[in-house]
């Protein structure tokens, strides 16, 4: 109990909150991925196999090439190639979207640690780069926080402003929202239903495959099986939580990455609680939160239902 | 039993066969781009799973088959009941780590007693923690909507850090390696047959799980509320069924049963419970479920596939060189094409209509 | 249109039909339920694709692929389910599909502008900036009648629009298409109801099963005639039946209050009761509260205040196992949603809430002779039409499935049975069936709750009537000592 007033006094907050939004990268991405995704109607539990497949694909080609932005090109089509996937199984076939997405999990987590171990080697991959802006770094509380960060953490906060921006202020957001609240109502306005659908899934996966990329081209050079420890999944009760808005959605991210850092610290600090039991946080809080949300949430409402003229 | 004809048993195997087939085909071409020869493999894989018999240093093949298929049959029994439901139960990979602990820890702890008591309490301590593990995703889903997809997978990941810290601090064994100590010998599930053979009793607790599926689904009014509930939970409330008690009692029934297989696996093959005991049964066994369709034989029938490929990869990795990860990609397969069966229907299409082509022409002229 | 003939599997929806429309007219199109005029209008739309026949606009034969065309060609339809999306601003829907542009991002300026232009000319007001949710369904009506307009309608096609209005907004209608007609509109009016059909339109076309029966002018038939073109035989419009001997009270609500989905109030404190052997029918517009009333006396829905007394027993709330319990049967109005499971055999639906008891389980198991038996029992006496007991009941015809769910329901021992528009869907000859069942089942000494939007069905069944406006019970009358047009003030909230 001691240690634990101590550590609570002598943290760095600041650089608790620089690490909690360095480590909610991929949770948010994956989340902006379910946005999209949801939001015209399309269930897509699958942002966790994608998005370790994009980390693996990211390292083996950034190895190859000696390219990090190669490497991150790469794993982003691969990502967007199974979101397609998914989207094929989930809209042509009309399989239960659940069950599809399981299946990719299942499908990427098989495949990933196959080409792992046939294709074994120590070559680490080239990095991606940070962005660390010499005069701006220092400023008091927003130099830590935002100018010393690696790239994708300024892509994704770009990302969070930029889908808040389509999704409510444009033409494909619109649509979007039209097809995923009521198709039929789009149908007879003209449009494409199935289409906006695959679409959106592909942005989905687009989406993923960045958040992949955080993985193995940012914050470790290796890639290791399911390297992705169900982060996928987490960014899915972020966007739940944040009741499918990509700004809430961010909030409710850090909202599980905070206590995560504040573990992290604690160990710093010698505070004798085991890892083991501070390592379940993150999973503890996503259940908790999804317990708390669920009745008060209001999903599109044709979301998981195909389309059927 | 009534309304049964082997055209219907033939048109609810069919998408599952087919799928195993195309599944078959798609690997065997990754062998061939990746410079394997696909067809030394899978008869090697063959030999090494059901044919090679055994001899004074190693099992036979079959038998061993068996002895794989066991914890793939009891978890796809309790994930198929889940998916009866409606419900995913993806956690049955940390349903079966916490039925394994508590069945190891019931295992070591209680001494003194007789195998006849020891043993089935062992097993039974391991069905129960199973069956708290999955309650708690299942009142969650119950009580406050919590999709169980995603508290399940929570949950799944919970279990590895509760079991690695058990297993590291309050129950560990003297010594250096991050173990328990050994269960008492009255709570060991013994084998079968004499030594090298390792077919061992929980292969016979596998057949009684699939005999009691069959009566509890197909032939008990608890088995038609459940398949009513999935089938349309809607009409199923107005019938007057609870039907958020019903989640509840298929997800503790479903973990108890994945529990089960934890028990089961642990009290016969390794007898303690080690740090690590990373088996990914939980989820290749989704993929037994899926194949099985809901039938019992049919998820028999899968679990001795899943056995046999678990079996002889290491074989055709020692006969035909092929690197025995290439199961991996054929479990990944087969598991999308079971999903979608529309694309297996295609697939075969398109090959049918390839083999028709040519007879056209010697038609064609008649109009 | 010419000789449009349009096949589904197992059914001639639309055979070789002709239909004219005049510049500037309103042309009806009459027929019961499932005689295919929606069906002909979807084509018209582009919804469908007809497997024969053409469509001539204005001389020319015109090709229509999809909605998209039909817009263009000028042709808008109004749906009977509006084709709003709740959380979308009246801005929103209306430009869906065509929406302007400044830049990247979506201009709202010039379409409001427009739709107001549009409004005024019309008279038909509507606020561009609010959301569907929170619009009355008149009103909602009007938004679709002006994204028809929106879009340069010339041909509207209105498909059973008074479905949802009252008497009050339905003269509201009238006088909006009067206005769009004389400013050069041709209108298509899609209605099973007679007294409408003859109020507004200049000419009326009769469909029955697919086919053109007739066409005349309100000026030249009566609704006895079009009564007996729609069915194609003289049509009994009353039911048979002796007076009541009501006994003692069965059902009983007290104060009760319950909440739509919308979260609004939707039962608005409402206390009655129903005795043994009377037939109560509950008249009103739909979306007054009924569909939410029954929900919480067959447990569907819990209220918020107020108490179900089933002889002189609480239920408790939101539990169907209670009321079934107590001797409760419903005929629910959407029967896919609750009444049954379509995948499953007619053995099954048929027990659907009695197989976890004896006879149907014994020793802890199903007993399947027992499920047979009974199944084949109430298909005969029910008139079920099906090749056997084990087809699943989803492959029945609407008729056949209600029946079998009114089998089902009067298997138990019923002492209240609450049918909710127990006969929307259902072919006539099904409809005789189950009127003369349910008064049966008063004789026998049932207490029967009738919900229904035919006023005919319910004037023709009901002892006694309550009407339902807003949520409240508005008038409560013996049908022997009112009349239809009585009724009908009351329904339109006017005491």
């Amino acid at each position: 109990m001691e240690q634990l007033l101590d550590a609570l006094r002598q943290i760095d907050y600041i650089f608790l909150i620089a690490v909690a939004l360095r480590a909610a990268t991929p949770i948010v991405f994956a989340a902006l991925g379910g946005i999209y995704s949801e939001r015209s109607g399309v269930v897509n539990i699958a942002l966790e196999g994608i998005m370790l497949t994009s980390a693996y694909v990211c390292y083996k080609f950034a190895v190859i090439t000696d390219s990090p932005w190669l490497g991150m090109l790469a794993g982003v089509l691969s990502a967007v190639a199974i979101a397609l996937l998914h989207g094929l199984i989930s809209i042509r076939y009309r399989t239960d979207q659940v069950i599809s997405g399981t299946v990719i999990n299942i499908f990427a987590a098989g495949i990933t640690g196959y080409l792992y171990r046939a294709f074994q080697s120590q070559a680490s991959a080239p990095y991606l780069p940070n962005i660390s802006i010499e005069g701006l770094k220092d400023l008091p509380v927003i130099g830590p926080i935002f100018f010393d960060q690696p790239m994708l953490v300024w892509v994704m906060l770009i990302a969070v402003f930029a889908t808040n921006v389509i999704i409510f202020k444009t033409k494909w957001g619109l649509r979007t929202r039209a097809v995923g609240e009521l198709p039929r109502a789009a149908d007879t306005a003209g449009i494409n239903v199935n289409r906006m659908r695959y679409a959106n899934v592909a942005i989905s996966g687009l989406m993923a495959g960045l958040g992949g990329a955080f993985f193995t081209l940012q914050t470790v050079s290796y890639f290791t099986p399911n390297m992705t420890s169900g982060q996928g999944f987490i960014g899915l009760a972020a966007m739940i939580f944040g009741n499918w808005n990509p700004i809430n959605a961010f909030l409710a991210s850090m909202l599980f990455t905070i206590p995560q850092a504040l573990a992290g610290q604690f160990q710093l600090f010698n505070v004798p609680l085991p890892y083991q039991l501070l390592s379940t946080l993150p999973y503890l809080l996503t259940i908790i939160t999804l317990a708390g949300f669920m009745r008060r949430s209001t999903p599109p409402s044709a979301l998981g239902t195909p389309y059927v003229k | 039993m009534r309304n049964f004809s082997f055209a219907k048993l033939w048109s609810g195997a069919w998408p599952a066969v087919a799928s195993v087939f195309l599944a078959l085909v798609v690997a065997g071409l990754v062998m061939v781009v990746t410079g394997s020869d696909p067809i030394k493999a899978y008869t090697s894989l063959i030999e090494g799973a059901f044919l090679r018999p055994g001899t004074d240093t190693r099992p036979t093949a079959f038998l061993d088959t068996l002895v794989s298929a066991t914890p793939y049959l009891i978890l796809a029994l309790g994930i198929s009941l889940a998916f009866t439901a409606g419900l995913f139960n993806i956690g049955a990979e940390g349903q079966l780590y916490m039925g394994a602990l508590a069945s190891v820890m019931v295992g070591f702890l209680v001494k003194g007693l007789p195998p006849i008591i020891h043993l089935p309490l062992s097993l039974l301590a391991g069905a129960v923690m199973g069956a708290l593990w999955a309650g708690i995703a299942g009142w969650l889903k119950a009580t406050r909507g919590a999709p169980e997809v995603v508290t399940t997978i929570m949950l799944n990941y919970i279990s590895y850090s509760v079991v690695n810290f058990m297993v590291n601090g309050p129950l560990r064994h003297t010594g250096t390696a991050p173990r328990t100590p050994d269960i008492e010998p009255s709570a060991v599930l013994p084998n079968m047959l004499p030594s090298p053979e390792r077919l061992h009793w929980g292969f016979v607790i596998a057949l009684l799980c699939a005999v009691a599926y069959y009566f509890l689904v197909y032939r008990s009014p608890l088995g038609l509320r459940i398949r009513l509930v999935g089938a349309n939970k809607e009409a199923a409330r107005y019938a007057g069924i609870q039907v958020n008690r019903t989640y509840l009692i298929t997800m503790l029934i479903s973990g108890g049963l994945c529990g089960l297989a934890g028990g089961v696996e642990i009290l016969s093959l390794y007898r303690f419970m080690p740090s690590e005991f990373t088996t990914g049964y939980g989820f290749d066994s989704i993929a037994v479920a899926l194949l099985g369709q809901g039938n019992p034989i049919g998820i028999l029938l899968a679990a001795i596939l899943f056995g046999a490929l678990a079996n002889g990869a290491g074989y055709m990795q020692f006969s035909s060189g092929v690197s025995n990860y290439i199961i991996s990609v054929l479990q990944a397969f087969i598991i999308v094409f079971v999903a979608a069966p529309g694309i297996v229907r295609d697939l075969f299409g398109w090959i049918r209509i390839k083999r028709a082509a040519p007879a056209l022409p010697a038609k064609g002229g008649t109009k | 249109m010419r000789g449009i003939t349009k096949r589904f599997p197992g059914v001639l929806a639309n055979d070789n039909i002709n239909l004219d429309l005049n510049k500037g007219e309103i042309h009806a199109l009459l027929g019961e339920n499932g005689a295919g005029k929606s069906t002909l209008m979807n084509i018209l739309y582009g919804l469908y694709q007809p497997d024969a026949g053409e469509i001539f606009l204005n001389g020319k034969a015109v090709k229509i692929h999809g909605p998209r065309d039909a817009i263009a060609q000028g042709i808008g339809m109004v749906h009977q389910h509006f084709m709003l999306v709740p959380t979308l601003t009246v801005a929103e829907n209306i430009t869906l599909g065509m929406e302007e542009q400044k830049g990247v991002l979506l201009d709202v300026e010039r379409p409001s502008a427009k739709i107001k232009e549009i409004a005024k000319k019309y008279g038909l007001e509507i606020d561009p900036g609010a959301y569907i949710k929170d619009l009355p369904v008149g009103l909602q009506q009007r938004v679709e009648i002006v994204k028809t307009l929106y879009r340069d309608a010339q041909v509207l096609v209105l498909d059973e629009p008074t479905a949802v209005l009252t008497p009050q907004e339905v003269e509201g209608l009238f006088a909006t298409l009067r206005t769009l007609v004389a400013q050069g509109v041709s209108i298509i009016f899609i209605s099973h109801k007679l007294k409408e059909v003859k109020a507004i339109a200049n000419r009326i076309t009769v469909l029955r099963q697919g086919r053109v029966v007739g066409w005349t002018t309100p000026a030249e038939a009566d609704e006895a005639k079009l009564a007996s073109m729609m069915v194609g035989r003289p049509v009994l419009l009353k039911v048979d039946k002796t007076p009541a001997k009501p006994g003692g009270e069965t059902l009983s609500i007290k104060s009760l209050k319950v909440m739509s989905d919308r979260k609004s109030v939707a039962v608005d404190g409402v206390s009655f009761a129903v005795r043994a052997g009377e037939i109560v029918g509950i008249a009103g517009v739909e979306g007054n509260g009924q569909t939410e009333l029954v929900e919480a006396i067959t447990g569907l829905r819990a209220q918020t205040e107020g108490a179900i007394v089933m002889e002189s027993h609480d239920l408790p709330r939101e539990s169907p196992r209670a009321g079934i319990a107590a001797g409760m049967s419903h005929i629910p109005e959407n029967r896919h949603k609750f009444g049954m499971v379509s995948s499953y055999p007619l053995t099954t639906n048929l027990v659907l809430s009695t197989f976890d008891r004896a006879p149907f389980t014994k020793n802890g198991l199903l007993n399947d002779a027992e499920i047979e038996k009974n199944a084949r029992t109430l298909i005969k006496e029910f008139d079920v039409r099906t090749p056997n007991e084990f087809v699943p009941i989803g492959k029945l015809s609407g008729g056949n499935q209600q029946k079998a769910v009114v089998a089902r329901e009067f298997s138990r021992p019923m002492k209240l049975l609450v049918a909710s528009q127990p006969t929307r869907g259902v072919d006539v000859g099904s409809i005789e069936f189950i009127h003369k069942r349910i008064v049966e089942a008063r004789d026998k000494g049932a207490a029967v709750l009738l919900i229904s939007a035919e006023l005919d069905e319910i004037m023709s069944l009901s002892d006694r009537i309550l009407v339902m406006f807003k949520g409240k019970i508005v008038g409560e009358r013996e049908t022997a000592k009112t009349t239809r047009e009585d009724v009908g003030l009351l329904m339109m909230g006017k005491v």
